[in-house]
């Protein structure tokens, strides 16, 4: 490699700062890798040397053979998708419901009045609570399921919505009210985009707390299929390897789902606006 | 030359909600009244507090009276309207929508044909001195930057009045001058009507032709202080501190100050 110029080094171009660069991330992959790592190989370690018994406590390997067993052999595909259908319909269903009774309350008094008190009390309610009476209603049935998340859910994007509708900066109103934007066009053009960003955080909330209940749901359910009802079933024949996949797997699909779906909405529209501070 | 705006005997007064089911009143506009010829440019000076913002809200429609009459060519105001432009102090741009797009939102508001759309972004553009910014977000712009976008985004719909709010309040010095000089030069070009807000005596004296100095609360008309002085306006000639002198005595005055003190942060 050619050597660089001394003028350039001292500006910090050239291969330096590709290599600098280079090595930050390499820094960071390890940062976050090498932990997960060590507590991998401290499983294995205790899960070899049987110190518990291995039905409770099998050695890492050994899961995650049987996890890739099941996937290629197409259950685990099959729960993930199922699992996933439930919540992305649930929450979809979610999204417009609260995101339009959070709007109206939050633009209209009377409206306001009447749904905060209800709306409080339902949100101290764990949605899993509610899940018997849902079952006595639809059965065990994956409307039981879709109806307890899309409940849970809702209720975290209305008030939401609501609050953040509440906190849009009145120099904003103003301004649209003085460029003759009056009614609807007020509130579709200047409300709506200027109280996206708690919007969005409704969104990521609703989803973690559905996320939450359906595995809880699958297993109450058991309706034959989803990541939760695999793991409830598993426990039935004692199958550890097959509990501590399904509970692998739920924690990097929600870790996959908030970081990659949630963010590239939010990347996509405030930040690039600048309304929440780039993370 | 035509009245173009007329305030007749406005009152305003606040209730305050200080909790607990009990209410004050606070007398903001008091009695005031104040005639702005077609194409004038006229400043509301005061003390901080007095009320000349609330003032220019309530002829922008914003902020509703208590008694009075104004009129915009003989018609009275009572809420917003794209014949009145308004510039803010905290700028007040849409951070979701371009440069480009916040000129826009008037004219779609109004109702001008697509097609001359870009002409007319075009020459507001170039008359505030932003080509090559137009896709950018507001978060990207520095403050004087920004306060050209909202100067172009209230006069792209061709409003009969432009109405600013300490719009300069917020920026640094030599901003604050490039941006003086910039709004003379629009003035000059567009020939619209001006009420400009500040409690800065020397903006007021480089930029006016009419001061009118108001109280400090109730805010009523002190005075209406004629700037004769010939454009462009030299900060440093006698005459031009003349006016600042005069100015400062008659806000002093009223404040129970020294003159001087009136210029430390100025």
């Amino acid at each position: 490699m050619a050597i660089e110029k001394p003028a350039d080094l001292a500006r910090g171009v050239g291969p330096i700062t590709v290599r600098a660069r280079g090595r930050a991330y390499a820094t960071a992959l390890f940062n976050n890798v090498f932990p997960l790592f060590l507590v991998l190989l401290l499983w294995e370690i205790v899960g070899r040397l049987e110190v518990i018994h291995v039905a409770l406590f099998p050695p890492v390997t050994e899961i995650f053979a049987k996890m890739w067993e099941l996937t290629v052999e197409g259950i685990f595909v099959r729960d993930v998708l199922h699992s996933l259908w439930r919540l992305l319909f649930s929450v979809l269903l979610a999204m417009i419901l609260g995101t339009v009774v959070g709007l109206f309350m939050g633009t209209n008094r009377f409206v306001e009045a009447m749904t905060i008190p209800p709306l409080n009390f339902f949100l101290s309610i764990p949605g899993i609570a509610v899940f018997p009476i849902v079952i006595l209603w639809f059965g065990l049935t994956e409307k039981t399921i879709i109806v307890t998340l899309a409940f849970e859910a809702s209720l975290t994007i209305c008030l939401n919505t609501w609050s953040g509708v509440k906190g849009v900066d009145s120099a904003l109103i103003n301004a649209g009210r003085a460029l003759g934007a009056t009614g609807p066009r007020l509130f579709y053009r200047v409300l709506v985009p200027a109280s996206l960003p708690a919007i969005i955080t409704g969104y990521r909330l609703g989803f973690s707390r559905a996320w939450r209940i359906l595995v809880a749901g699958e297993m109450l359910a058991s309706i034959g299929s989803g990541i939760g009802f695999r793991i409830f079933e598993a426990r039935s024949f004692l199958a550890s390897d097959v509990m501590y996949s399904g509970v692998i797997i739920i924690g990097v699909l929600g870790f996959l789902l908030e970081r990659v779906v949630l963010r590239s909405l939010e990347i996509a529209t405030v930040q690039r606006w600048g309304m929440v501070r780039e993370l | 030359m035509r009245e173009k705006l007329v305030i007749r005997g406005l009152h305003k007064a606040y209730t305050i909600n200080e909790g607990f089911g009990r209410t004050s009143s606070v007398v903001a506009l008091q009695d005031v009244s104040l005639r702005v010829q077609e194409g004038e440019f006229m400043t509301l000076l005061g003390p901080s507090g007095c009320g000349k913002s609330t003032l220019l809200m309530i002829v922008a429609g914003l902020y509703p009276k208590t008694a009075g009459e104004v009129l915009l060519d003989g018609c009275p105001i009572d809420r917003p309207g794209l014949d009145r432009g308004v510039v803010f102090q905290e700028f007040a741009l849409f951070p979701w929508l371009s440069v480009k797009n916040n000129i826009r939102f008037g004219l779609q508001m109004k109702g001008v044909p697509r097609e001359e759309h870009d002409r007319i972004i075009r020459g507001f553009v170039e008359l505030v001195g932003l080509e090559g910014f137009e896709d950018i977000y507001p978060h990207r712009l520095s403050g004087g930057m920004k306060q050209r976008v909202g100067i172009a985004r209230a006069l792209a719909y061709d409003p009969e009045l432009l109405l600013l709010d300490e719009p300069f309040g917020a920026l640094d010095a030599q901003t604050r001058a490039s941006l003086q000089r910039m709004l003379v030069g629009i003035w000059e070009k567009t020939r619209k009507t001006v009420l400009f807000v500040t409690h800065s005596i020397r903006e007021a004296v480089f930029l006016s032709d009419k001061v009118c100095v108001l109280t400090a609360r109730p805010g009523r008309v002190l005075d209406v202080v004629p700037i004769e002085l010939p454009r462009p306006r030299n900060m440093l000639s006698a005459e031009f501190f003349d006016y600042e002198r005069r100015l400062a005595g008659l806000i002093s005055g009223q404040l129970g100050i020294e003159a001087q003190d009136l210029f430390i942060t100025d």
